[in-house]
């Protein structure tokens, strides 16, 4: 039988790999029947910022850029469903144009819910 | 009754904190209490089981990560998966312990579906 599951990044993108590869990590539970949300908390919330660009310098030298965490949460967006929570995207001085398309926000109250609904909650 | 059933995901490497061995005595005793255990090592953990492990002052975690999986054949049962890109990504594919299997997300799908609960330990 299908789970609830939620994913809690409170790892920035880039700094460590946590949120990069926590995303195919909701989308291959999405595809093993469950239902899954991934939720961006703390520093993770930066992870939400469109017109996200990397690349440690010439492709030469590193053969392949580093993937963006922008990409990587559009290309499952059908998929998974993507929420933030609102406190610390205020904290962090994103704006709300600034958010990557159909990632909502979420309340503390909402993401306390969303946890006692779920059956699982993995923290990354 | 079925058996209990619990998929232990781990992302960290072992040896730089502690996060690895809490995640051992955490299966042990799940173990000891009859419970079927799934490891799903993932990111860095996939180090945990690279085999020749030799550290000096710590206590071989491959051995005893192995010692469980191996003597999980009989019940309780102690399955575990390394994510293959993630043991692609470090070179250690080929240099799992013996009872690691090689394997994917969708894996830990299917166990997070099948199992009573799913924890990450990071």
């Amino acid at each position: 039988m299908g789970k609830k599951v939620n994913i809690i990044i409170t790892q920035p993108p880039y700094g460590k790999e946590d949120a990069y590869s926590a995303i195919p990590m909701a989308a291959s539970q999405v595809a093993a029947g469950n239902e899954a949300s991934l939720i961006f908390v703390s520093g993770g919330v930066h992870s939400i910022v469109s017109g996200q660009k990397t690349g440690y310098g010439d492709l030469a030298v590193w053969f392949k850029d580093v993937p963006t965490v922008e990409g990587e949460i559009i290309k499952n967006i059908e998929l998974v469903s993507f929420f933030a929570l609102d406190r610390d995207i205020a904290k962090r001085g994103i704006n709300d144009n600034e958010i990557i398309d159909r990632i909502k926000k979420i309340s503390l109250e909402e993401l306390t819910d969303k946890i006692l609904e779920a059956d699982v909650n993995l923290v990354f | 009754m079925t058996e209990k059933q619990l998929t232990i995901v781990s992302i960290n490497g072992p040896y730089r904190d502690e996060g690895v061995f809490t995640m051992i005595r955490l299966a042990h005793a799940a173990k000891e209490k009859g419970i079927t255990l799934n490891f799903f090592n993932y990111l860095d953990a996939t180090v945990i089981a690279h085999r020749d492990q030799a550290p000096k002052e710590f206590p071989p975690i491959e051995t005893i990560f192995g010692n469980i999986v191996k003597k999980g054949l009989k019940k309780p049962k102690a399955d575990a998966i390394a994510c293959i890109k993630c043991t692609d990504a470090r070179g250690v594919t080929k240099y799992q312990t013996e009872g690691v299997i090689i394997g994917g997300l969708y894996d830990l799908g299917e166990w997070t579906a099948e199992s009573d609960k799913t924890i990450l330990i990071g």
